[in-house]
């Protein structure tokens, strides 16, 4: 025979032939239609990983059930009270953050009995104040600051040094003429 | 020879345009359709989930869930013609996310992880007694033993190819990657495996 006949298929050559025998090259494929000893070792080495394979499957068990796809239910009862239910909860939800929500937010905080006394006695004071402010002058002075809506024009200067002193004035009663 | 080899082409070729009607009419929404489709497809998948998880118990839950998360999304299956690869590629996306749990689990302490959980499981343990039993653990030891050496990829393929019995064509359209590279994957986990597997005494041994 010829050359390519003596020159028999590698074991990386059989390992191709297990993967796809079309990947061998021109001459090793040539070399393998026409040799019966590398025929044998390829269906040999193919044998032996499907008996692996049939092993495998002989020593695993069974599936004990069968599937089955769930039965359909048409829509019942059961599926109308979910969806009222479902309708109902929207509407508390709507509810919830269109009219409470809002108010809860709006609406004063509730106080304790001390904050509110502190409120209370802050107003009180700031009514003092107010009425402190309103009547800051003496009772003589008020009179007279009573009189600004008058005409007072007509009063003499005499009048008012009288009613309040000049600087000069007060110094000479204050202090001794010498 | 012949007339057999035929019959088995007649019957694959039957087999396939009886799940493309039936993939057909589950994407219209006939129920019973996806039932039957089930009724084919989950025991592979089931075995599939099986071999990954090692635990009946959770084999069976995450079988029902890719065949009802397969029913809801069937709508978006393309072709009829990928079904089989499309049902796969739910069931890898679905071990991966049990084990993505399982890891998130463990780090509170509340299960095992992944390592732990590839040990033998009770389910494992009630097999029938004697010699079967001694085989199934032994077998079971020696894949993880095999599967242990490879890269998450190259195990994925390598099982998909020899254990779940998927062409190379499917495989990629499962994994979501082209010929080429599955192939590239599958050699180089050929080769690991070989190299594993020449220092073992057991079932696999013999095997490979």
């Amino acid at each position: 025979m010829n050359q390519s006949q003596d020159i028999h298929l590698t074991y990386d050559d059989l390992l191709c032939t297990l993967v796809d025998p079309n990947d061998l090259g021109v001459e090793v494929r040539a070399h393998l239609d026409s040799c019966p000893r590398c025929q044998n070792q390829a269906r040999h080495l193919a044998r032996r990983y499907t008996q692996m394979g049939q092993m495998a499957k002989s020593l695993a068990p069974a599936s004990s059930g069968t599937f089955r796809l769930p039965e359909q239910r048409p829509f019942g009862p059961r599926w109308q009270f979910k969806s009222a239910m479902a309708v109902g909860l929207a509407g508390l939800l709507v509810f919830f953050f269109t009219v409470w929500w809002p108010r809860f937010f709006d609406a004063p905080g509730p106080t304790s009995p001390d904050v509110a006394q502190s409120i209370e006695a802050d107003q009180q004071l700031m009514a003092q104040i107010d009425e402190l402010v309103m009547d800051a002058l003496p009772d003589g002075y008020q009179e007279l600051a009573m009189m600004n809506d008058t005409d007072i024009t007509d009063l003499s200067e005499d009048l008012i040094d009288w009613i309040v002193p000049s600087i000069d004035e007060t110094a000479g009663e204050s202090e001794p003429i010498g | 020879m012949v007339a057999n080899a035929d019959d088995s082409g007649k019957r694959s070729r039957d087999d396939a345009s009886w799940t493309h009607e039936l993939v057909e009419r589950a994407r219209a929404g006939d129920r019973l359709a996806f039932n039957q489709l089930a009724d084919r497809f989950q025991p592979e998948i089931f075995r599939m989930i099986f071999y990954r998880t090692r635990s009946q118990m959770d084999a069976e839950d995450l079988c029902q869930d890719v065949f009802l998360k397969a029913f809801k999304n069937i709508r978006g299956l393309k072709s009829p013609a990928v079904f089989r690869s499309w049902l796969y590629r739910i069931a890898v996306n679905r071990v991966k996310d049990h084990y993505r749990q399982k890891q998130f689990k463990s780090l509170f302490g509340f299960a095992s992880t992944d390592e732990e959980a590839f040990q033998e499981t009770p389910e494992m343990a009630v097999a029938p007694q004697g010699e079967i039993q001694v085989e199934r653990k032994d077998f079971w030891r020696q894949v993880r033993k095999i599967t242990g050496v490879l890269s998450r990829m190259e195990r994925e393929v390598f099982m998909l190819r020899f254990f779940d019995d998927l062409s190379i064509k499917e495989i990629g359209a499962t994994l979501k990657k082209n010929e080429s590279t599955v192939k590239t994957h599958l050699y180089r986990a050929l080769n690991k495996v070989k190299e594993a597997a020449s220092g073992m005494d057991g079932v696999l041994e013999a095997l490979l």
